[in-house]
């Protein structure tokens, strides 16, 4: 029950602090200068992947939540976890990795 | 499925790891160059790319599940963190930096070479182009006085075309106005009309139920007309019967008022006869009543007689 909540606590706060990120370095984008902010806004497109990811993770560990409050709900509620469990793994995570070597690329194109 | 399923995320897993492993090479590559632009932020990029390492660990299998999971969530958290305070850190200088220089070159006293520079690369070219752009227009300028003589001249004559056209337009506002009174009296007119034309149309209606009720009635008056002469040629042939029957029946009445006065004589004859027999027959009984009389007398006498006889005897 302990490691439970340890590990919903840790994606929780990750999660929130993954979103707060973004928004400040969407903000932080007008210091930036116009030939890297292509880059800047792939990079983003992958935190928003990551964000996802630990969104799906905060909802997996977070389901003694959900035994203890709704457990008529539980059962339906471990199947539609179960089916965002397997795209969170086969495709977020790679879209997100995608996104961060377009960002290399474009890193390299602009920094030669 | 299920064992396809597992295949398909370990692939996925090692996938993942050698799309970080490239993209690490390559940033170390660009860095390693020294060749990074002003504006590109190394650590925001480092700490971006650090966050895809926690998935590095999913591929280590001597170690156990649980502690697996358990790192990969603490390198997740730490990351994040690391993630927002240096971008907050990062944003805040940047704006404290941008907000100072933008107080510095609207700062009249100082002269500080970024100001200078900015003078210098920004506003002499922009003031060299604004001389450039007044000389021109000064042309411009000249170009356009001639032209507002001409265009004086122009208005002058436009000022009297004007005020025969305001003379026109008052004109036609007024034929307008009239033209209105004309077309909302015409609509009104059009509406009677319209209205007259209801009325007509229900009259026409009307005449024509009329007109079918009178034909009706016309050959029904017909056909009674046809059925009265039959019945006055009917009414003919009677009368003429009738006539004759008439003539046949004074012959009789004639005959009967001769019959008629014989009985009258026959009556006069019967009704003397009958005074006649009247008269004898009062005489009768007054013949009857003095004969009763003289009865009466004889009886009187006769008793008077035997009282004398009575009374001589004794």
């Amino acid at each position: 029950m302990i490691q439970d909540i340890l590990y919903f606590t840790l994606y929780f706060f990750s999660l929130l602090f993954i979103t707060l990120s973004m928004v400040t370095l969407a903000k932080y984008r007008r210091f930036q200068d116009k030939k890297i902010l292509n880059s800047t806004n792939t990079y983003i497109f992958g935190l928003l992947f990551l964000a996802i990811y630990i969104f799906i993770a905060t909802l997996n560990t977070g389901k003694f939540i959900v035994k203890e409050l709704l457990i008529n709900y539980y059962s339906s509620y471990i199947g539609y976890l179960n089916y965002l469990l397997i795209i969170s793994e086969l495709f977020i995570i790679i879209f997100m990795s995608v996104c961060y070597l377009i960002t290399a690329l474009l890193l390299k194109e602009i920094n030669n | 499925m299920g064992e396809l399923l597992d295949l398909l995320l370990l692939m996925q897993k090692y996938l993942v790891v050698i799309l970080v492993f490239i993209t690490a090479i390559l940033w170390y590559n660009i860095k390693s160059k020294n060749k990074i632009s002003f504006y590109t932020n190394t650590t925001i990029i480092n700490l971006i790319f650090a966050t895809s390492f926690p998935f590095i660990i999913d591929i280590i299998h001597f170690i156990p599940k649980n502690i697996t999971f358990l790192i990969k969530s603490i390198l997740i958290f730490i990351t994040s963190i690391a993630l927002f305070f240096s971008s907050l850190i990062n944003y805040k200088t940047k704006r404290k930096e941008r907000h100072k220089l933008l107080r510095e070159l609207v700062d009249k006293k100082k002269d500080t070479p970024l100001k200078l520079e900015f003078v210098r690369e920004i506003i002499e070219p922009e003031l060299s182009l604004m001389k450039k752009e007044k000389k021109r227009l000064e042309k411009e300028k000249a170009i356009i006085k001639e032209g507002k003589e001409t265009l004086k001249k122009y208005n002058k004559k436009l000022e009297k075309i004007r005020e025969n056209l305001s003379l026109e337009k008052i004109e036609l506002k007024n034929q307008e106005k009239d033209l209105k009174k004309q077309k909302s009296h015409l609509n009104k007119e059009e509406d009677n009309i319209d209205e007259l034309k209801d009325l007509i149309e229900i009259n026409k209606k009307k005449i024509e139920k009329l007109k079918n009720k009178a034909e009706k009635e016309y050959i029904e008056a017909k056909e009674k007309k046809k059925n009265l002469f039959l019945y006055e040629d009917e009414l003919n042939k009677e009368k003429n019967i009738l006539e004759l029957e008439k003539a046949k029946i004074t012959k009789e009445k004639y005959e009967q008022n001769k019959y008629k006065e014989k009985i009258d004589k026959e009556n006069e004859n019967i009704l003397l006869k009958e005074r006649e027999i009247y008269e004898t027959k009062k005489k009768q009984k007054q013949a009857e009543n003095e004969l009763l009389s003289l009865k009466r007398k004889i009886k009187t006498l006769q008793t008077i007689i035997k009282k004398h006889n009575i009374q001589e005897e004794i």
